[in-house]
């Protein structure tokens, strides 16, 4: 019926469903013969669930005939990271240990999703227990960027970068514990929505770190963004750290602009690790924040250059205490980055755990009485370096590893500490090709003012307009 | 309780040094930010010099 799925927004194929220009079957049909070609290509996939994503758009075009009320991702062909479970399907987290595994439930983002009318066809390769920035994992191998495949996704959501990028789905879930969303969304062109912590459930999702979780989509434009979070916010009665908040209409105000917006640039701190090539592509995104009518300055943070290595403890301890029963006698079934850092965090002192736990809460309390009452919006990097390639961040890849792996988190765990909403938005290519990104990032559930400015910014400065990747639907 | 599971000491022991360095530099980390003459801290990361203290 129509050759342009995939490669469509939700919003075009949701359009494209109504006007009859795209029937679902056919846009299944066509979505997990992408994943099995080019996201197999790049190692963006796990497993398709053919079946069920067949299944699940027959009953759909059966509901529409039945001229039954439809929702927001209506027939929507859709893919998350190998954390979301479903109840029956395989779930394996990107690990040896796991392998085999059947989810006992359904996540309760994803069957939002469903209750949306989206239809979930796969699941998407990840870091090892999402324990990791670049995307490499020793089980399952390295996903390729689809900009360059020589080069990394990040991590960890690894998969839904690559899958969303080259255009086999317009919207994937990852999950976020230090930058897991918003790395693989800035070193892929995407953008990568991080919702405040307690915003989103996370029941049924693989955890890491109970305190530092949360979980939200990439997506190729702000306003699928805006769909996705509208989708699956609210509270989880199953999750400890869930909130119940007054969920807004996030598309509702989202043409508004950035008129007045005050945004307030972190530069002291969070610029340290930048290279030049990056800090060039930021300050033309500061500039084109200027001229959509934000008033820019700079804001202090005392300290948050210090605050990744808090967050690192944290992960490391929280996700220790999950794995402790599986790490005896299982050891061998852990990638060697992954059992280094989780074994070690069964060794750090509970008095120094709890230390962190407490300034987190003080720091928080810091930054928002004072950067965030100075301005309203938060500027940031992303990547602190140009999009490395596989061979430069593989184990033990040379004397610069360490470091790199390091600098990775520096602009993007600290606001995982900070429990803030935070956006990743592409600005433009750095020399070697790969996108370039900054992050805006707000007040708590600030995220319908975090999505207008992002929208303001996106339209101006579209991306995609200018270039496609060079493994993607687009590119046959 | 991992040497008695089958971890190999070797294993272990670089954990356990792998875990000293981590906690030794959050320590140096709190102690950088957290205020010296009040530990138990109403806040936060000393102000910058000539900013207004904000308590919350």
């Amino acid at each position: 019926m129509s050759a342009r799925w995939p490669g469509l927004t939700i919003e075009e194929t949701r359009t494209a469903i109504d006007k009859g220009e795209l029937a679902i079957e056919e846009a299944v049909e066509m979505t997990l013969a992408a994943l099995d070609g080019k996201g197999r290509q790049l190692n963006a996939v796990a497993r398709l669930e053919r079946e069920h994503a067949m299944t699940s758009a027959k009953q759909l075009a059966g509901s529409r005939k039945r001229g039954e009320t439809v929702g927001p991702l209506f027939g929507v062909p859709l893919a998350h990271k190998d954390l979301y479970g479903r109840k029956g399907w395989l779930l394996e987290a990107g690990s040896k240990l796991m392998q085999g595994h059947r989810s006992p439930r359904t996540a309760l983002a994803v069957a939002k999703l469903d209750a949306a009318g989206a239809l979930d066809i796969a699941r998407l390769n990840t870091v090892e227990f999402a324990l990791g920035t670049m995307g490499h994992n020793e089980h399952t191998g390295p996903v390729q960027n689809p900009w360059n495949t020589a080069h990394i996704t990040g991590g960890s959501s690894s998969g839904s970068g690559a899958a969303v990028a080259a255009g086999l789905v317009p919207a994937a879930l990852g999950s976020d514990t230090g930058g897991s969303i918003r790395l693989p969304a800035a070193a892929c062109g995407l953008v990568g929505l991080k919702p405040t912590a307690g915003l989103v459930g996370r029941s049924g999702v693989v955890p890491l770190s109970g305190s530092l979780d949360t979980v939200g989509p990439l997506t190729r434009t702000v306003r699928d963004a805006a769909i996705v979070l509208q989708a699956i916010a609210g509270p989880d009665a199953d999750d400890s750290g869930s909130l119940d908040v007054d969920i807004p209409d996030y598309l509702a105000g989202i043409e508004g602009g950035a008129k007045g917006v005050r945004i307030g640039i972190v530069r002291k701190g969070l610029y340290d690790p930048v290279k030049p090539d990056v800090a060039a592509r930021l300050d033309a995104a500061v500039a084109n924040l200027g001229k959509l009518g934000a008033s820019v300055r700079e804001v202090e943070i005392e300290g948050i250059e210090l605050v990744n290595r808090l967050t690192a403890l944290m992960i490391s301890v929280e996700a220790a205490s999950l794995h402790s029963r599986w790490l005896a006698g299982n050891v061998g079934d852990y990638g060697r980055q992954t059992v280094s850092r989780l074994m070690a965090g069964l060794f750090v002192p509970g008095e120094t755990y709890l230390r962190v736990r407490e300034h987190r809460r003080r720091f928080a309390r810091y930054v928002l009485d004072t950067a965030l009452s100075e301005v309203d919006v938060l500027f940031a990097p992303v990547w602190p370096y140009p999009v490395p390639t596989i061979a430069e961040t593989g184990w033990r890849a040379g004397p610069d590893y360490a470091e790199m792996v390091v600098a990775s988190g520096h602009c993007t765990r600290p606001i995982n500490y900070l429990g803030l909403p935070t956006v990743s938005l592409p600005c433009g290519f750095t020399d070697n090709g790969l996108p370039a990104a900054f992050q805006l990032i707000g007040r708590p559930f600030a995220e319908a003012e975090l999505l207008r400015v992002a929208r303001a910014y996106e339209r101006e400065q579209p991306l995609w307009r200018e270039r496609r990747p060079s493994v993607s639907v687009w590119a046959d | 309780m991992l040497i008695a599971q089958g971890v190999p000491r070797e294993d272990v022991a670089r954990a356990k040094a792998a875990a000293v360095k981590m906690a030794e530099a959050a320590d140096a980390v709190l102690l950088e930010l957290e205020h010296p003459a009040d530990p138990f801290g109403s806040l936060h990361p000393r102000p910058a010099s000539g900013r207004t203290e904000k308590q919350p």
